[in-house]
């Protein structure tokens, strides 16, 4: 019985790829997948092109919970005031505050930890990246100048100002509204943080980044994220109708607050409106 | 014996969740350890992002008809799984008759995530990506 219990375990587990490939046949992901490395050349200093997040966790760490630095007692506070969707504290978004759901804004790093093209455009004093999801578009200047430490109107993504330190392009950011959260799982951080990014293109395909918060009101020492990485999309992965760029994903409240949110989310989530 | 049950119900899970693995962290409201198979007829197909939504009419044993709501992954998944938003609208017309596979909702609503969706010639429809 046993062995027969583990003939069919063993072939249930064979199969569940193929199963899966099927749901993923005709998908960019899929070809993302499969295709092989190239060995094309590239420069290390050159970020362009649409890139898309494809390893690591959504969250600061490898899993929610980890490598978490110690809080402080303000910090601990507004992470248990804290509900998200995600993780092992998840609460159903419609008894949640996660105030991603009504289509505010996901702030960095948040944004950059979502699995979806990115178009990194990289001018000669900045570069710019437009993120599909949301369809945000965020400057990072990277024309000699520093971020404001201390900026007098806050943003939604922060001021940022970059340099190279070698082969990693360093992004440092400032000034953020500290309604938003660090990543999905309801972290906190105040509006005195110092976020700063670390992109290394390691070959043509594959560009690695590092986040760094640093957040005295919120964390006892800086908070290093684990090492995500991103892989260059050709447009056929990224493209849509044949149409060569980047799809509209806009969270309109009118489709997500008065639709799917009233009429979906709430009640699954117990919540009915009248 | 119970032990393979239980294996290969979970294995099958993970093969469907494939399609519907949901954003906005909605996943956490739906029972992912029950599913129903219902009867329905569209009553509103709405291909919005980043959720589109399916409403459809069930005639519950006591002949009393339910109003559901279901919850599928973003038109962008599923444009990328070849489910264009002309393709879509003209297979869930209101009025159209389907079989409705979802995770319901854990309170216990007529709502739930749409795990997969056939047509009334037995064909599989709206299969999306992996989010």
């Amino acid at each position: 019985m046993r062995t027969r219990f583990m003939t069919i375990l063993i072939f249930a587990m064979m199969t569940v790829p193929a199963l899966s490939s099927v749901g993923l046949a005709q998908t960019g992901q899929a070809a993302r997948r499969a295709k092989p490395k190239s060995n094309l050349p590239f420069d290390p200093h050159d970020l362009s092109g649409v890139w898309s997040r494809t390893g690591g966790d959504r969250g600061m760490s490898s899993r929610p919970g980890v490598n978490v630095p110690a809080m402080t007692p303000v910090g601990q506070k507004l992470f248990d005031a804290s509900k998200p969707g995600y993780g092992p504290r998840a609460v159903p978004p419609a008894t949640g505050n996660d105030i991603v759901g009504e289509c505010n804004p996901q702030g960095v790093p948040r944004l950059l930890f979502f699995p979806r093209p990115v178009e990194f455009i990289q001018l000669p004093n900045r570069l710019i990246q437009f993120f599909q999801w949301h369809r945000v578009l965020r400057e990072i200047w990277a024309d000699g100048r520093k971020a404001p430490t201390d900026p007098d109107t806050l943003r939604w993504y922060g001021y940022s100002a970059a340099r190279w330190e070698g082969d990693e392009f360093v992004v440092d950011s400032f000034g953020f509204d500290a309604r938003t959260w660090l990543d999905q799982y309801g972290y906190p951080h105040s509006d005195q943080m110092k976020l700063q990014e670390r992109y290394h293109r390691i070959d043509h395909d594959t560009m690695e980044m590092t986040i760094i918060v640093d957040d005295p009101k919120m964390y006892a020492k800086p908070w290093v994220s684990e090492k995500k990485t991103w892989s260059l999309l050709s447009k056929e992965e990224y493209s849509l109708d044949g149409w060569n760029g980047l799809a509209e994903e806009i969270c309109a409240p009118i489709d997500e607050v008065d639709n799917f949110d009233k009429r979906v989310r709430d009640p699954a989530g117990g919540v009915i409106h009248k | 014996m119970k032990r393979f049950v239980v294996s290969l119900s979970l294995i099958v899970g993970l093969a469907f969740s494939i399609t519907v693995f949901a954003h906005h962290g909605t996943n956490i409201s739906y029972d992912h350890s029950r599913t129903l198979v219902l009867k329905g007829t569209v009553t509103e197909f709405r291909y919005a992002n980043p959720h589109c939504q399916l409403y459809f009419d069930v005639k519950d044993e006591k002949g009393e008809i339910q109003h559901w709501a279901g919850e599928l992954t973003s038109p962008y998944n599923l444009a990328q799984g070849g489910w264009s938003r002309r393709r879509s609208e003209k297979e869930l017309q209101p009025g159209t008759e389907l079989t409705i596979t979802v995770w319901p909702a854990k309170a216990g609503t007529p709502a739930g995530v749409v795990t997969k969706i056939t047509n009334s010639k037995g064909e599989q429809i709206l299969s999306g990506r992996a989010e």
